[in-house]
């Protein structure tokens, strides 16, 4: 049974997951990875960090750590699990109190081409927020700036939350929306981010990142149905690892 | 008058159609950037969100539950 959760979440639970939890730390007290947990509560293996390099490497010291565990129990059937869509409403739909998901998705380049593994990356609006995404009124307008500066997330290629760039971060975040024809419009714009690496001055990273792309609108609601946009960029990471690496950036949403 | 017809539904033809072109000449430059379907496998376990529920899937099904903990959403940026 795989379940996947946050550390931090876990901890401040009172309940029987925080017991559980709480009882898997310490029989094998580690600060996050995986443990292989027998139906009694029985920690059957652990593991946390990683000896390989290599993506292949580091899937074949899981593999080792899951069999030693299971093993430990004899042999198991294969049997088939099922779960609800873990994260139903992301990068799709409306959710139930009318907030949308919007998917991110951010990696290195390298002339066009993917160089690095990639970001998977959501940002959460409100239903009065996604409201202002409304189809503007003339022929050019502005997406809000809350929004353009909560996506100089995107100006980081790596997953690792302390080389993000936060919205106060942002020295420029501009996304003009303009009407191509009834119902569609083009974006474009720029993101600039200055980023201290775990608040450190001595770790500056930078970033910037050209945007283009398209929004659809109902007719009716005038709310977008469609979000499609395209960033292309730089980063450059704190020292010694300041040279220029090319980015590329993706937001996307579709109502269905 | 035929070829005045003509020229107009080739015009409403390029109206309708650029739009939806414009989209997918986004979409496959997005294409490149977004994760391939191999880059997203491991999102393809059935991951359970709710340790609770997770715990009594286990328990019920006397099978061995695999707990991945990290220090944030693991589905997610990290």
């Amino acid at each position: 049974m795989p379940v996947a959760a946050n550390l931090y979440k876990i901890r401040q639970e009172k309940g029987e997951a925080g017991d559980f939890f709480r009882s898997v730390q310490r029989q094998r007290d580690q600060y996050q990875g995986l443990w292989l947990v027998s139906p009694e509560g029985r920690v059957l293996s652990a593991l946390h960090g990683f000896k390989a390099d290599d993506e292949a490497g580091r899937a074949r010291e899981v593999l080792e750590s899951l069999q030693g565990g299971l093993a430990a129990i004899g042999p198991l059937k294969p049997q088939p699990v099922s779960a609800p869509v873990a994260l139903p409403f992301r990068g799709v739909g409306r959710k139930p109190d009318g907030g949308v998901t919007l998917a991110l998705y951010s990696r290195c380049m390298s002339h066009g081409r993917p160089d690095g593994p990639p970001v998977i990356d959501s940002l959460q609006l409100t239903a009065e927020e996604f409201a202002q995404l409304k189809q503007p009124a003339g022929h050019t307008s502005q997406l809000p700036a809350w929004l353009a500066r909560r996506l100089v997330r995107l100006l980081s290629p790596s997953s690792d939350q302390s080389t993000m760039p936060r919205p106060d971060d942002a020295r420029t975040a501009e996304l003009g929306v303009a009407l191509d024809v009834a119902g569609h419009a083009d974006v474009t714009g720029r993101i600039e981010a200055n980023h201290l690496l775990e608040g450190d001055p001595k770790r500056p990273t930078s970033a910037s990142a050209t945007a283009h792309g398209r929004i659809e609108y109902d007719e009716r609601t005038h709310l977008p149905t469609r979000i499609l946009i395209v960033f292309e960029g730089v980063y450059r990471g704190a020292p010694p690892y300041d040279a220029p690496r090319e980015t590329g950036a993706v937001v996307e949403w579709t109502l269905r | 008058m035929k070829v005045l017809l003509l020229l107009i539904a080739f015009a409403t033809c390029e109206v309708v159609s650029k739009p939806a072109a414009r989209h997918q000449d986004f979409a496959f430059e997005a294409a490149a950037i977004k994760p391939t379907a191999a880059e997203l496998k491991w999102l393809r376990v059935p991951w359970q969100l709710d340790v609770a529920e997770g715990l009594r899937l286990s328990r019920q099904m006397r099978r061995p539950l695999l707990l991945w903990l990290t220090g944030d959403d693991p589905l997610e940026r990290c």
